[in-house]
């Protein structure tokens, strides 16, 4: 009875997780999966203000410095 | 000779299961990654179908954010059958049940040095990534399983940044987990495995366990002369460091089945 109720709680964790939980990514809603499909590739972190918010990676030869505003979408693999 | 018949039998269900999931999570042409599954197979790796539980909590932590998937995962495969998947589905426990198969000299271990793993959990996959999010003594950065797997193949094909003073450092604590698994029967997950760390606290309370039947056990110590992390099954069934291999039940004095 007491692992029928610890695994509900287990699962609970993923309803709650899929139904619920949201974080706010640069102004957009995203869920934990998504959140964790970026954290694969290095592509977000906390910003300074603390919030969320998608790194931006630019090709070496535009000639940014990289501290404007992070470009969405730009990711890039591991470097592990 | 009937034991003798399903020991073997039991062996090769285990060795075609790991052989199994190791092709199955590593199919290279499907990426399932926002997906966790409680093994310890590198999500960088270029072939790795689903995420790394430890990657996906290392990386929750240095975001500071709960990993409600990741942990409801592994709890609900922790409390179904503790460690089973140290022994029956973890990529690494197969390449290390392999290596030490190689002859050479044998060493055993001190009980009290399997609490490393925890400290393992705690400091390298937790407090390190929350305190320090770019730190390169993160679990990730040093993972045996994640060079083999990740850091090696993507430096073949060119990707990654070079021969850096990081990759030397990440091949010599290869080098060194692979020697201490050859000498010492599934020595990584023994002392320094964090995903081995927390299915082992499920492993007491889990609802399919070994269980040993007094009138059946003899003291012959056969079962212990089986168990690959040194255990004494019918004094430590419930130990945190069993892998939930069956070997031991090949004696037929021990059974595995629901609680």
């Amino acid at each position: 009875m007491v692992i029928f109720g610890v695994c509900l709680v287990f699962a609970g964790f993923i309803i709650i997780s899929l139904v619920k939980v949201r974080y706010s990514v640069q102004g957009e809603e995203k869920n934990e999966l998504d959140i964790m499909e970026l954290t694969l590739t290095d592509s977000i972190e906390r910003g300074e203000d603390g919030n969320l918010a998608v790194r931006s990676f630019l090709p070496p030869d535009s000639g940014e410095t990289g501290k404007e505003e992070p470009v969405k979408g730009k990711v890039k693999p591991c470097p592990t | 000779m009937g034991s003798m018949i399903g020991l073997v039998r039991r062996l090769k269900g285990r060795i075609i299961t790991q052989v199994a999931a190791l092709a199955g999570l590593n199919l290279y042409f499907v990426q399932l990654r926002s997906i966790c599954i409680p093994a310890l197979n590198c999500h960088s790796c270029p072939a790795a179908v689903f995420a790394c539980p430890i990657g996906v909590l290392l990386n929750f932590s240095s975001l500071r954010i709960f990993p409600f998937v990741a942990l409801g995962t592994l709890g609900l495969v922790g409390i179904i059958g503790g460690r089973w998947v140290c022994g029956w589905l973890c990529p690494f426990g197969l390449l290390q049940d392999g290596l030490h198969k190689i002859p050479t000299k044998k060493i055993t271990m001190l009980p009290k040095l399997a609490y490393m793993k925890y400290g393992v959990l705690i400091g390298l996959v937790i407090l390190i990534p929350y305190f320090f999010p770019n730190s390169a003594f993160a679990f990730c950065r040093i993972c045996p399983a994640g060079t083999l797997e990740s850091a090696i193949p993507w430096r073949i094909m060119g990707i990654s940044s070079g021969y850096t003073l990081r990759f030397y450092l990440r091949i010599t604590i290869l080098l060194g987990v692979l020697a201490l698994v050859i000498t010492l029967r599934r020595g990584f997950c023994r002392l320094l495995c964090p995903l081995g760390a927390i299915f082992s606290i499920f492993n007491r309370y889990s609802l399919f366990r070994i269980r040993v039947t007094k009138e059946d056990c003899k003291d012959c110590g056969q079962c212990a002369k089986l168990c690959p992390v040194g255990l004494n099954p019918p004094e430590q069934m419930h130990s945190p460091e069993c892998i939930r291999c069956l070997k031991c039940t090949s004696t037929h004095h021990l059974k595995f089945g629901i609680r």
